[in-house]
């Protein structure tokens, strides 16, 4: 029987020996796996008959034994599965693609127990020129103990300015410490610098999350990066133990950053309504008539309706400024002017006794007040030269000959003497021309008020006299050219502050414009009392700026006057962060807008819905907005394919999606790996 | 906190009242003056003696909290006759102490402390009095103390 027993076991044991020698037939093959970009791909698993026989190194490379009868699958999670059969190559070069299944939710439970400060991940929400951090940090009770004092310490970098703002720091005192420091002679709690940072539950096993929440006010330029850093320090009365600088947040939840702010048009004023008041200048009147004197005589002939039609043409325009109130008379001067010919002396007391004449004809018709009117009656004897302009005028055939008496002779009575001989002399023309020599200046002096003409207007601004509110009103009105109008608007505006019109006018040009803004220009106009259209621009200046809750307080004052814009209302709403109120004015429209607020509401499901409806192939925001929502609502994959594709129509999203709270892990999955690379 | 005043228990357990003022000298030093005194003679039981030390204590963290070191001299006049404990002698001792101070609450701490030393003894024995010199135990204490401010 033992022999027998032996020989069963030499059986088993051969058969032990062959069965190793029929798994000996496996074979040895290589490969790598890819996806589907040519990455490859690390910890893919090789299966065979559900066993596990290798998986791939940082280089997507394997090399194992298998069973080249059997097929050979590839798995790994988050891929779809590959099976090939071996068909006797050495080098197995595999593509793996994403699966878009979505992954059933896994929870892992873990028991660890924590040495280190951790905190519930977070990202920097930002809302209204504010950034917030809300999180919970939880304290191992093994690192804190009675006599320690936990101190943390938020604060925001901001990336492009290099420049720190602290949160409100957290203090949290262990029993000892606190009673310590309550004895401390002179220490008045309440009075302490650090009394309201102090969190009165101490830390123990029941309790050791401190929740956290706190915002910071920013600058009002939305293009910086910012990250979140805290200082976590515990220390007991005489040194630090333990201490710890770490990112809480870098990736920014920016609610209204797609959202689209069509610019607003700017409201002008009523011109009409807020012109400035029309202002006179004082003009002088002159003028002369000719009056046909008889020949040596200072009357004039009674049947001559002509110049007594001249005299009248003076009183008349007297009785005028006398009957306007707007002018006064000043003075009135009259020359009387006879021609040359003749004697000098004369002709000098003729035109004196002329000029006389026409003053009493005209003192006679209309009263006068010496008192208060300078009356003058002067004379004058015009010159050869005075002629030749006349003679022209008539058409003179002999004006050479007679410009070369004037030249060749320097006496006036010398002229006379020559021009006397020639045949000329006595012709019609010559006589014409002499008679309108004979003639009567009259100058009015009168004030009068009357606003300049565009052009006067014009002139006097380009001999840099000072110009009223009313002239640079004019003057902007008439300049077609607009940066021309703006400059002259600005001048008007520094020159009279108060000026509404030009104020507006400028904070319009302002609006229109893409980068520029001024907030003061309008802002010492408003009052619940100013105009509409002051208030709504000013409202746009400070949407502009970004400061919304000035907007805010503005629109309000605007409300109050009875004007009332739904679609400024939501805006505002939405950037101070009321996005119910804003939802309301975009509820039934279909459009980005009411994307980003459903998003700002947390309304996932309503968002993901009308972002698939919003979605276009060729607009890179629609989709990157989609793999936003996707990924609210754990379409893990399906977010990887939008965000993909958003990138590759425009790559700039590459970029936000790194700093963006919705897509960071799905950016960590899809270039996590590039980025440590480099 | 400047001044508190202490009282230590074990010296109470032999019915021997006893009190000790601690002054803070700064955020880590205390110099303490401790009395300890007891005239009743009960039969079989009787612990008559009387004792002042000073000290001067060193706090690692603060003054009158957790660890210290302390060094103390002290001078007593004992005629004990308690059971088999049978001596009468003075005594002149230096020496160094340990004791952990317990945060009760703002006022109030506990504190236990444990004291070497070495003393000049002179004995009074039947025959007549005699010197000598030997190391002890001179301090076993569980203080309470109360801060006064």
């Amino acid at each position: 029987m033992k022999n027998g027993k032996l020989y069963i076991i030499i059986i088993g044991f051969l058969s032990l020996i062959s069965s190793l020698s029929l798994s000996a037939q496996e074979i040895m093959v290589s490969g790598v796996v890819y996806d589907k970009y040519n990455m490859p791909i690390q910890g893919v698993n090789i299966i065979q008959d559900e066993k596990v026989f290798g998986g791939t190194d940082e280089d997507g490379a394997f090399m194992v034994l298998i069973n080249p009868k059997l097929p050979i699958e590839f798995f790994m999670y988050g891929y779809d599965k590959v099976e090939v059969s071996y068909k006797g190559e050495q080098n197995i070069i595999i593509h793996l693609l994403k699966t878009v299944n979505t992954l059933e939710e896994t929870l892992i439970i873990a028991k660890t127990i924590i040495k280190k400060i951790t905190f519930e991940p977070t990202s920097i929400f930002q809302e209204n020129n504010s950034l917030k951090i809300k999180t919970k940090f939880k304290i191992p009770t093994s690192k804190f103990k009675g006599d320690d004092r936990l101190i943390i310490q938020p604060y925001i970098v901001d990336v492009l300015l290099s420049d720190t703002v602290y949160m409100r720091p957290i203090i949290c005192d262990g029993r000892e410490y606190a009673l310590y420091q309550s004895r401390i002679w002179d220490f008045n709690e309440d009075k302490s610098p650090l009394y309201y940072y102090k969190i009165k539950n101490t830390i123990n096993k029941e309790n050791n999350v401190i929740i956290y929440n706190d915002s910071v006010k920013i600058s009002k330029n939305n293009s910086s990066n910012y990250l979140c850093d805290v200082v976590l320090s515990i220390e007991d009365f005489t040194e630090v133990n333990y201490r710890d600088t770490l990112v809480l947040a870098y990736a920014m939840l920016m609610p209204m950053r797609f959202f689209e702010n069509a610019p607003l048009s700017p409201l002008c004023l009523d011109e009409e309504k807020y012109k400035p008041e029309r202002d006179m200048n004082l003009f002088t009147n002159k003028g002369s008539i000719i009056v046909n004197f008889k020949v040596n005589k200072a009357t004039i002939d009674k049947r001559d309706s002509f110049s007594k039609l001249q005299i009248e043409k003076i009183y008349k325009k007297l009785e005028d400024i006398k009957r306007d109130s707007l002018s006064t008379l000043k003075k009135i001067s009259i020359t009387g002017i006879s021609s040359p010919e003749g004697n000098y002396n004369w002709n000098k007391e003729l035109s004196q006794l002329r000029s006389e004449y026409v003053l009493s004809e005209i003192t006679k018709k209309v009263s006068i007040d010496p008192q208060l009117v300078e009356i003058e009656a002067s004379s004058y004897v015009s010159k050869w030269e005075d002629l030749v302009p006349e003679l022209e005028k008539e058409g003179f055939k002999h004006i050479l000959d007679f410009k070369n008496i004037i030249r060749e002779n320097d006496n006036e009575h010398l002229i006379y003497k020559a021009v006397r001989k020639k045949s000329y002399y006595r012709s019609k023309e010559f006589k014409k021309a002499l008679s309108n020599l004979r003639k009567v200046d009259y100058q009015i002096e009168n004030t009068i008020f009357r606003t300049m003409t565009d052009d006067e207007v014009l002139e006097a601004y380009n001999n840099k006299e000072h110009l009223s509110r009313y002239q640079y009103y004019r003057l902007i009105r008439q300049t077609k050219d607009s940066t021309q109008r703006l400059n002259y608007t600005k001048e008007a505006y520094s020159k009279y502050p108060k000026f509404l019109l030009a104020a507006n006018m400028i904070a319009c040009a302002y609006i229109k414009d893409k980068d520029s803004t001024d907030l003061k220009i309008l802002e010492k106009f408003i009052k619940s009392s100013s105009p509409q259209e002051i208030l709504y621009n000013q409202t746009l200046m400070y949407l502009k700026s970004h400061d919304y809750n000035k907007a805010k307080e503005n629109y309000n004052l605007l409300k109050k006057t009875g004007y009332e814009d739904k679609y400024l209302s939501a805006v505002i709403s939405a950037y101070i962060g009321d996005y119910e109120k804003a939802y309301e004015y975009y509820k039934d429209k279909e459009c980005v807008n009411k994307l980003v607020l459903l998003m700002a509401m947390n309304k996932d499901n309503e968002a993901y819905q009308l972002a698939s409806v919003l979605m276009e192939k060729d607009n890179a925001l629609s989709i990157y907005m989609l793999a936003a929502c996707e990924n609210r609502i754990d379409m893990i994959d399906a977010a990887m394919n939008s965000l993909e594709m958003a990138v590759k129509i425009d790559p700039r999203y590459k970029e936000i999606a790194r700093l963006d709270a919705d897509l960071v892990d799905i950016y960590k999955i899809l270039y996590g790996k590039e980025e440590t690379d480099k | 906190m400047r001044i508190a005043v202490k009282t230590n228990a074990v010296s109470w357990a032999t019915l021997s009242p006893n009190i000790g003022l601690s002054f803070c000298l700064d955020n880590n030093s205390v110099i303490d003056v401790d009395l300890s005194f007891n005239a009743w003679r009960i039969p079989n039981y009787s612990f008559p003696h009387a004792k002042l030390s000073l000290e001067y204590k060193y706090y690692f963290a603060a003054a009158l909290s957790q660890h210290y070191l302390g060094a103390n001299v002290m001078a007593g006049m004992y005629d004990i006759n308690a059971g088999k404990l049978s001596f009468k002698e003075d005594m002149l001792s230096v020496g160094l102490t340990y004791g952990y101070s317990f945060l009760l609450s703002p006022h109030w701490n506990l504190e236990p402390s444990l004291g070497l030393g070495y003393a000049y003894v002179n004995k009074y024995e039947d025959t007549g009095s005699k010197a000598c010199h030997r190391a002890m135990l001179n301090k076993i204490g569980i203080s309470i103390i109360y801060i006064i401010k």
